[in-house]
């Protein structure tokens, strides 16, 4: 189980696409993160909310509370429009940079 | 003012909405773990303790979510200043040096500015006072009496100037005149003015009317205009007034009107104005028409400048000593000249103010590099609770901040304490009465003198706080903590290592003494200059010595002897005063404006009457030389 520090900016584009898939409190993303990268990727507490808090500010997700798989109250953040917007701009633009990266890697 | 209000209300509302929801949320996020570490099969006390060791750092994180809320800075600096103002609290003294420092030279430099603003930079309370000159002649042998106009130029320049819209006569010194009827007598000071001042000068009365011209010829009637003091204080504001007859030195004048508070044309604490300016009680009436007496004002038609008055001053000039060669101010060499009122009324002070409010300016940086000193001291003093508190995490901008709102606040208390200072001073100037201080009853404190103030505090809070700031900036946290403090103290920057190993303290110190050097040279020339006046020869001693004025009402005292028996009974009954050692009468104290006369010596060849040397005629009782001690 190889744990990896995530490059500069990565963070936002890991919440934004899960929150993307369905409005989702904190544990729950840090937990879908996890498990997706098989362990991999272990958002620390500290840098997850703030990031949270971040981008709720920027207007790219929006929170509310809502009622928790066992029963408590808990503040789920969902995708705004613009969210949406730029997930597909950053997720565009990590393609093309893992796909150059890649191909770099892959010279014989 | 409700909108910021409620905007900060809210605010606050939504901020204590904000921390709770974040700690609802982080205790969600601790829940969780823990249970996931229970499931894992941990004891619950485990499980919360590993859970907490993972989060790591709940207060990081709290603070790290804050910012992005953007209350956050508002917050520091609102935390600042009352850690500022509980560390000022712990040190009275050094808080009420610092502030009583600051509140003396903020004080002086905003009562000069308002001085300056009030007295020499404001406009003269007058309708278009960028109109108004003054004539006045300038004379090869100078002295102030041969800078007055005679009757027969006034009425030379009025009738030809073409500069001028009007132009109107006064007479400089003020009369007193004894009011005799309604009630009790009393002296009044009395203007002798030309029967159109009030057109010129632009002023109206606020009861009544001002003369007429028929009231300024010599046969015509008498004429007064009251003061709005005396209009109160004697006849209890009555509007009716106007048309009365009063006896001023047993003569008959009709009240014609009232002029309003403040108005001091042609000088201040005026209680009637009449007609006639040449005729002064000063001399005798077959004088009146041939001395220099008048001083002249004028209002420049509009679009005229001040050079074309004075170039056809200049002609009119030549024509009038061309025409009335034989008058005492047709001398060779005399011209005329126009200057605006403004510059005549303050041109005594204008040098002064400008050069006391240049020592204010040094006196405030003096205070500046003090306070500054002060908080330096302080500042090293407390280094280890500077280290601490980067130690814990406050970056260098929250440290200098800390540093500069805490001299801000001295800098805000020291100000506020200087505008009350400041104002207090104004309040009180008109009744010091300062000698040779125009228009010091038009001093205040106004928008544009606070705004000065503001400035001035902005720019102190800046040089105070600069130096400590600078310090803090560069504070070394192991040296500090490890006790090597004066070290971190040494000058490390670019700029100053020209000094190399002079610490801030000492380059204050080489500010302070070369700001003091400035300022004492300075103020020891004004001291000379003082001391010189002070130490003027009168060739008398006036210690112990009262002056009386008595002038006597000339119906009732028609005749020379009758004054004569009158002035030798007073001088007797003087002597006799308990208290009084000697008495003496004269026409004029010494030094006062007094009356000139032409001397001929016999023996010598004639000379034209204007070449003639001018004495001071003077008379006086065989008393005058004991009693002052000549």
């Amino acid at each position: 189980m190889a744990r990896i520090d995530l490059p500069q900016g990565t963070l936002d584009l890991l919440i934004l696409k899960t929150v993307a898939l369905e409005p989702q409190h904190g544990w729950g993303i840090s937990e879908r993160i996890r498990q997706v990268s098989k362990d991999v990727l272990q958002i620390q507490q500290g840098s997850l909310y703030p990031a949270l808090h971040r981008l709720e500010r920027r207007g790219w997700i929006r929170a509310k509370w809502g009622v928790s798989d066992n029963n408590r109250r808990a503040k789920y953040y969902e995708l705004t429009p613009t969210g949406q917007r730029q997930l597909k701009d950053e997720s565009t633009s990590w393609r093309a940079l893992s796909t150059a990266i890649e191909s770099i890697l892959d010279m014989a | 003012m409700l909108e910021g209000f409620l905007c900060r209300a809210q605010t606050l509302f939504r901020r204590k909405r904000a921390e709770r929801e974040l700690d609802a949320e982080l205790q969600f996020h601790f829940d969780r773990l823990t249970e996931k570490h229970i499931a894992d099969g941990m004891a619950p006390a485990d499980a919360a303790r590993l859970a907490r060791v993972r989060l790591g750092g709940l207060s990081a994180v709290k603070e790290e979510c804050r910012e992005s809320w953007g209350f956050s800075r508002i917050e520091a600096l609102l935390g600042d200043i009352t850690y500022g103002l509980r560390k000022l609290g712990k040190s009275p003294v050094f808080t009420a040096t610092a502030i009583l420092v600051l509140a003396l030279s903020i004080g002086g430099a905003t009562l000069f500015f308002a001085l300056l603003r009030s007295v020499v930079l404001a406009p003269l309370p007058y309708r278009s006072p960028d109109e108004l000159v003054v004539l006045s002649l300038d004379n090869p042998v100078t002295s102030t009496f041969d800078q007055r106009f005679t009757v027969r130029r006034v009425e030379h320049t009025r009738d030809h100037a073409e500069s001028f819209s009007a132009v109107a006569a006064f007479l400089q010194w003020p009369e007193v005149m004894t009011l005799s009827s309604a009630g009790d007598p009393e002296a009044l000071v009395a203007a002798r003015v030309s029967s159109n001042f009030l057109e010129v000068v632009g002023t109206q009365p606020m009861v009544g009317r001002g003369f007429v011209p028929e009231e300024g010829h010599p046969s015509g009637r008498s004429a007064v205009i009251l003061s709005e003091g005396l209009w109160k204080r004697r006849f209890g504001a009555d509007p009716q007034l106007t048309g009365r007859v009063l006896l001023l030195d047993s003569q008959p004048y009709t009240v014609v009107g009232a002029l309003p508070e403040g108005f001091d044309f042609p000088f201040p604490e005026i209680d009637v104005w009449v007609t006639r300016p040449s005729h002064t009680s000063q001399m005798p009436s077959k004088f009146w028409q041939f001395v220099m007496t008048q001083d002249v004002i004028a209002r420049l038609k509009p679009g005229t400048t001040l050079a074309q008055a004075q170039s056809e001053m200049d002609s009119l000039n030549q024509g009038y000593v061309s025409r009335f060669p034989k008058n005492m101010d047709s001398k060779p060499g005399v011209t005329v000249r126009v200057q605006p009122l403004k510059t005549r009324v303050v041109a005594d002070v204008r040098p002064v103010l400008w050069i006391l409010f240049g020592a204010v300016c040094v006196l405030l940086l003096i205070a500046c590099t003090n306070v500054s000193g002060l908080v330096l001291t302080r500042a090293s003093a407390r280094s280890h609770e500077f280290a601490t508190l980067a130690a814990l995490g406050a970056g260098t901008s929250r440290l200098v901040s800390r540093l500069f709102v805490e001299s801000a606040t001295v800098v805000v208390l020291g100000s506020g304490l200087a505008v009350i200072l400041a104002a207090g001073v104004i309040h009180i100037l008109p009744r010091l009465h300062i000698p040779h201080l125009p228009r010091s009853d038009q001093i205040q404190l106004d928008g544009g003198v606070l705004a000065f103030t503001v400035g001035v505090a902005a720019l102190t809070s800046l040089v105070v706080g600069l130096f400590p700031a600078l310090d803090v900036a560069r504070i070394r946290i192991a040296s500090l903590l490890t006790g090597h403090a004066s070290s971190a103290n040494r000058i490390s920057t670019a700029w100053g290592k020209r000094f190399a190993g002079i610490t801030r303290q000492e380059q204050l110190v080489i500010g302070q003494v070369t700001l003091s050097f400035v300022l004492m040279f300075g103020a020891g020339l004004l001291v000379q200059s003082f001391a010189k006046l002070q130490s003027v020869d009168l060739g008398f001693n006036p210690e112990r010595l009262l002056t009386l004025k008595v002038p006597l009402p000339t119906t009732s005292y028609d005749t020379r002897e009758k004054r004569a028996v009158f002035f030798r009974e007073l001088d007797q009954q003087l002597s006799a005063v308990p208290g009084i050692d000697d008495s003496a009468l004269m026409r004029s104290i010494p030094t006062a404006p007094a009356l000139f006369t032409n001397v001929h010596v016999v023996g010598r060849d004639e000379v034209p009457e204007r070449e003639e040397p001018r004495a001071i005629l003077q008379s006086i009782t065989t008393g005058y030389g004991c009693t002052s001690d000549f």
